[in-house]
């Protein structure tokens, strides 16, 4: 398969074979679709202290030109981070993902930098409000919910 | 979440690399700079990138630096006509929309209004009103300009009387004193169409203000007993609350059938028309006006009616209804007193307080409130106190009086504003059945004008005014009957179905 998007993923592979910011971890990398990265935050947060989080990233063929989509997902040892704008079902709402604020300048390594500094920065210990009905209810891809973006402070 | 983004950006390492692909240069490669940035990158990558910002109808512009990045195309004549043609159409199609929509409308109003003058004054008075000229070769008048208005001004007169008197009674009055100035003859009777025009806004004003003043706190009273709310005046306190307002409706229905409703209906009136505003402005006129003498009762009308109207335009202030209400109730409880022989006294008491319709416009709520609550024990020392409930009473009414104009409502009242040239016409022409035939037949030796019931526009003005009426007052007694059936209303007990049998026989009972 030597599409658009796996040409640029093969790059992008590469380069974070070549090194990785601290705090960020390549897990899997087996085929050009689905990749699973590891994150922590690097201060003191005592929100997410000691804790890793798993990121599954689906690249579509048309990657970088659409956005991947990223969740947390939950393992033994790897929980969901707790943050105003992450459902407890690993669901990200962040504009950086949307079609609206995705651009190709963005990639693996800077999706994950931008959520290691959304946990960061964050200081309240909630998840979204209607997280239970949301992940109840919610049987779409995170591509195809519409988001509104309208807290800057987190 | 910026800072990532400026850290996103793409290493401007020696040899440029496409941010889309992240390839390297290679000399072959067709290479931009969209922006004054740091973007790069292979044209066709840029490309498809830009024909995703197309379809997804998102700004073309640089995702760190947001400076805008062009797309140029070939020349071609066609596409450049077609975008000029795009571009310039795009900007006047609202217009011609909008424009298309208006002449629409006002096609349809001019046909309404056609329609409903030829249904109103009858073919004859139709044909009268649109062609001048000679009878061999009339000419279109230009009054047909005036036929879209006839719609918007029944839906407002019927639907927002205040602003319906807003404005029709200057530009009326205007046509009157004009029509005045010109013609010797233009108060006469019987009236002519020019008279009645200029004056039927200023009727129906004082309609409604007399029916404001008089039945309108009955009505609101009733509202609030079909409601289920609590009365609200002192002497349902005293345990003969009902029986004094079954008195006072009789009355009010006849109009004051005694000499009691009568001074009570004058010491109400001149509190409508504020007695003391209305002398001086009419001293003022006839001192500038001495030389004109013609103009004299025209004027003096006007200043008379404007009080009326300032008083209707401010009574959508509920702390003006209120005191409209008090004033009201006192007429009322004028009239019965008067029956004793004590209306004298009480027209003085009256005549004081008149000011409070006034500046209740001007002043703050809990002045108002004051002035409402000093007034109750000064009228009726012996009544107790007017409680709080009093001064609250009127929200209360007033909000279920919006609440009852739903949209459905407002569906019924624009239908029935509509089809009153129609009802008129048909009040009219029963009229014309039930009067005997010398009244609604024009004498043909006679060369006076013809009678106002001789002529069909009179007659459905006419039929129109009476069918009113008796509407308001039809409306108001079936309110009346609704309050009056609402203590006596039971919920109907159905019988239980314990077996088939038992509930068979008891239907047959």
């Amino acid at each position: 398969m030597t599409s658009f998007a796996s040409k640029r993923l093969a790059k992008e592979l590469s380069k974070l074979k070549n090194g990785l910011p601290p705090g960020i971890d390549l897990i899997s990398a087996d085929n050009f679709e689905e990749w699973l990265m590891d994150i922590r935050v690097l201060d003191d947060n005592p929100i997410y202290r000691g804790e890793v989080y798993r990121l599954k990233f689906r690249f579509s063929p048309q990657y970088p030109i659409e956005p991947p989509e990223v969740t947390f997902i939950k393992q033994s040892d790897r929980p969901i981070p707790t943050h105003p704008h992450i459902y407890s079902n690993g669901i990200i709402c962040l504009d950086l993902l949307g079609s609206q604020g995705w651009s190709p300048v963005q990639n693996v390594e800077t999706v994950c930098m931008s959520l290691q500094s959304m946990l960061t920065g964050n200081s309240k210990n909630e998840r979204p409000p209607g997280d239970e009905e949301f992940v109840r209810s919610n049987r779409k891809r995170p591509r195809d919910i519409d988001f509104y973006y309208d807290d800057n402070t987190v | 979440m910026s800072p990532d983004r400026a850290d996103s950006a793409p290493e401007a390492s020696a040899p440029g690399r496409c941010f889309v692909c992240l390839g390297d240069q290679e000399g072959s490669d067709e290479w931009v700079n969209p922006c004054p940035c740091s973007l790069e990158g292979h044209q066709e990558c840029v490309m498809s990138w830009i024909s995703e910002l197309e379809r997804e109808n998102k700004p073309f512009e640089c995702p760190i630096c947001k400076s805008k990045i062009t797309v140029d195309e070939p020349f071609d004549p066609a596409l450049a006509i077609s975008n000029r043609i795009y571009k310039a159409f795009s900007s006047v199609s609202p217009l011609v929309l909008c424009s298309g929509a208006l002449s629409g409308l006002y096609v349809s109003l001019t046909a309404y209004g056609s329609a409903a003058l030829l249904v109103f004054a009858g073919p004859e008075g139709y044909a009268r009103f649109l062609l001048t000229g000679d009878a061999d070769r009339p000419v279109l008048s230009l009054r047909y300009m005036s036929l879209p208005l006839i719609a918007p001004a029944l839906i407002v007169g019927q639907t927002l009387p205040s602003l319906g008197n807003f404005f029709f009674l200057p530009p009326t009055s205007i046509y009157g004193m004009f029509s005045l100035a010109h013609d010797e003859n233009f108060i006469s009777w019987p009236p002519s169409p020019s008279l009645v025009f200029a004056t039927f806004p200023w009727i129906r004003a004082f309609y409604r203000n007399l029916w404001r003043e008089f039945i309108r706190p009955f009505e609101l009273r009733l509202d609030r007993r079909i409601a289920g709310l609590p009365e609200r005046e002192p002497q349902a306190n005293q345990g003969q609350g009902q029986g004094q307002e079954r008195a006072r409706d009789d009355q009010e229905h006849n109009g004051g059938g005694g000499v009691g409703g009568i001074v009570g209906f004058l010491d109400a009136a001149i509190n409508l028309l504020d007695i003391p505003d209305v002398d001086l402005n009419v001293e003022i006129q006839e001192d500038v006006l001495q030389p004109g003498e013609e103009d004299h009762p025209l004027e003096m009308e006007m200043e008379m009616e404007m009080r009326v109207f300032d008083l209707e335009f401010d009574t959508d202030d509920e702390e003006q209804a209120e005191a409209v209400e008090a004033l009201a109730d006192r007429a009322a409880r004028a009239a019965n007193d008067g029956e004793q022989g004590e209306n004298q006294v009480n027209r003085e008491d009256d005549a004081a307080p008149a000011p409070v319709v006034r500046p209740a416009q001007a002043e703050a709520q809990d002045q108002a409130q004051d002035q409402a609550q000093d007034q109750a024990p000064a009228e009726a020392p012996a009544e107790a106190p007017a409680p709080a409930p009093v001064v609250a009473g009127p929200a209360d009414g007033q909000r279920q009086w919006n609440v009852h104009t739903s949209l459905r409502d407002i569906g019924n009242s624009l239908a029935a504003s509509l089809l009153l040239p129609a009802i008129s016409a048909g009040a009219g022409e029963l009229l014309r059945l039930a009067l005997p035939r010398h009244m609604t037949t024009p004498s043909l030796l006679s060369c006076r004008r013809p009678g106002l019931l001789q002529e069909m526009w009179g007659r459905s003005l006419i039929g129109g005014c009476i069918y009113v009426v008796l509407r308001d007052a039809f409306r108001l007694y079936t309110k009346y009957r609704r309050a009056v059936n609402k203590p006596l209303r039971k919920v109907r007990s159905v019988e239980r179905r314990k077996g088939g049998a038992t509930a068979s026989s008891s239907w047959q009972n």
